[in-house]
């Protein structure tokens, strides 16, 4: 079953001579529970194409359809709840909010929602990424590898069917990197999650159940 | 009961109005002489009971279409289609019980996807098994045919002799890796993960293949302390790490070496086998653990495309998992990541 599906999108940045095509005719379909890795080098499209899928982004032409829900259909404010629902995002900068605990980052999403938080399933997650100690710390107080951690947590936290992650191991060493990897992939193999990462480490790209390459805003 | 309970507090809140409706047209009576104020306060007083009125049927009108709402959700769902009248993601509360309702639905059916794809793995494992063992029969039946009906020298019988043994060794190791594989992968067998020292599971694992590399003139080392302890299940994780040193000995040319190297990170341990072989090309990197796959290069060495299958399906089991790196010629690193 899948669970997003792009036909064939388009999006140019610039007018006249100057246009660069971020995305030029994108065809991909990703099943659901799949851990799908976006490599390409930088400036192939792999952020825009992430972005439409979490409605971040809207294309030119083409369609956008996550869920069985057209996202070009929907005003910002449902785009806005879509985003809250149903997918948890992961950022190569963390964006982990400094004047929040760990604790109080990793339930903010919950809070947006109005939704109660589920105890079981979320000191499962704490315990699984190794924040049970850290949770009245403050994020600064984390190392860079800590603080993606607790932004898996984040993402899982309101239980969105899936994450997108944009370079999670981007700003880590390698060692920090393949631990926050193996952590983020076995958490969403784990609770049924789709993921789809982008990563410029070949690596790291393998741990994908699938690899999808963009080049010059195609995929190759 | 709820019912009754809910009857007689009606009747309670009659009476309570009645009551105070008599009491304010006495107090109204009594105390305020001029008549126009009188009336004027007797109107106010009905406008507000009115408006209360209103207030109370109108909520009860939103209520039931509250009701409706979710019951026709529901009625989509049990008839087994996601609502088409469902409004996604509105900020409002019946767009938000229907959200629950949808997540639950969706929890149902990957519940059930997932039994689904339970039996299709059984199903392709049985079928599996079939093919990959037909293959060795046919030449046990041909060479026991063989034997039995020819008047055969000596020496060309103990030939055939030794095909037969080739076969049946050959057969027994493949159902030795069915019968682990099938075990794994229908989950009749649980793997006892605990957190115990890896150098004995590394060790145990060197046995399999000590005499295998000491054939082939390759140099084995090992570096790992022996305090070091990861959370994995013991007999397992040696299958699995002796199936990758197996592959290792095998595609290494002779006086080459092989490397073990252990190092303790703060989530996982990770445990390289690092070889001097023909390496994997990168493109292929993602495949060699696929089931019965085996690259071209390999066809040269005995095997049936098991034992990195098997491999991945011990680690990831364990919540673990593995990666490779490969220069093509110049050797292949394998890289276990168990948990600390």
């Amino acid at each position: 079953m899948e669970i997003i599906s792009l036909h064939n999108v388009k999006k140019y940045y610039g007018s006249k001579e100057n246009t660069v095509k971020a995305l030029d005719g994108i065809d991909l379909t990703i099943r659901q529970g799949a851990f799908t890795a976006i490599v390409g080098a930088s400036g192939s499209g792999k952020t825009t194409l992430l972005n439409m899928m979490g409605g971040l982004d809207v294309p030119d032409t083409g369609e956008v359809i996550v869920d069985g829900v057209n996202l070009s259909g929907l005003k910002e404010e449902q785009l806005a709840v879509f985003r809250r629902k149903k997918v948890g995002f992961i950022f190569q900068n963390y964006n982990l909010m400094p004047t929040l605990t760990v604790e109080e980052n990793i339930l903010f999403p919950l809070d947006l929602d109005g939704s109660a938080p589920d105890e079981g399933y979320l000191r499962e997650i704490i315990e699984l990424l190794g924040l049970k100690d850290r949770l009245t710390a403050f994020p600064d107080m984390l190392s860079g590898g800590g603080r993606q951690r607790v932004a898996i947590a984040r993402a899982l936290a309101a239980k969105p069917s899936i994450i997108l992650a944009d370079e999670p191991t981007g700003n880590l060493d390698s060692q920090n990197g393949q631990n926050v990897a193996g952590l983020l992939k076995m958490t969403t193999e784990l609770f049924h999650r789709t993921l789809v990462m982008i990563t410029h480490n070949m690596e790291l790209a393998q741990l994908a159940d699938r690899v999808v390459r963009l080049q010059d805003g195609r995929i190759v | 009961m709820r019912e009754r309970k809910d009857g007689i507090i009606r009747f309670g809140m009659i009476l309570a109005g009645a009551v105070l409706w008599g009491s304010f047209l006495y107090i109204v009576w009594i105390w305020v002489p001029r008549a126009g104020i009188r009336y004027l306060l007797i109107l106010l007083w009905a406008g507000l009971c009115l408006m209360g009125l209103v207030g109370n049927l109108l909520q009860r009108r939103q209520v039931c279409r509250f009701a409706d709402e979710l019951c026709g959700t529901l009625d989509e769902l049990m008839a087994g289609r996601k609502p088409e009248r469902y409004i996604y993601y509105e900020d409002t509360l019946v767009s938000k019980v229907q959200g629950k309702f949808l997540q639950f639905y969706d929890l149902m059916s990957e519940e059930r996807r997932l039994s689904r794809q339970d039996k299709q793995v059984i199903q392709e494992l049985v079928s599996d098994i079939s093919h990959q063992v037909k293959t060795p029969i046919a030449n046990l039946q041909m060479f026991l045919g063989i034997l039995q009906s020819h008047d055969l020298s000596e020496e060309k019988r103990a030939e055939f002799l030794e095909m037969t043994a080739g076969q049946t060794r050959k057969l027994d190791f493949l159902m030795q890796s069915l019968i682990k594989m099938s075990r794994l992968e229908t989950g009749t067998f649980t793997l006892h993960v605990e957190k115990t020292d890896l150098y004995g599971t590394i060790a145990e694992a060197l046995n399999v293949i000590w005499a295998k590399a000491e054939a082939k003139d390759i140099r084995l080392s090992v570096e790992c302390d022996s305090a070091l302890t990861a959370r994995h299940d013991s007999k397992w994780t040696a299958e699995a790490l002796g199936n990758l040193l197996d592959n290792a000995v095998k595609y290494t040319p002779k006086g080459g070496s092989i490397q073990i190297g252990v190092r303790p990170w703060q989530f996982y341990t990770r445990v390289d086998i690092a070889d001097t072989g023909i390496g994997i090309p990168e493109e292929q990197c993602h495949q060699v653990f696929k089931r019965f796959w085996r690259g071209q290069e390999a066809a040269a060495q005995e095997g049936v495309g098991l034992g990195l299958y098997l491999a991945q399906e011990i680690i990831t089991k364990q919540r673990g998992y593995i990666s490779v790196k490969s220069v093509v010629g110049e050797g292949t690193t394998f890289s276990v990541y168990l948990l600390t």
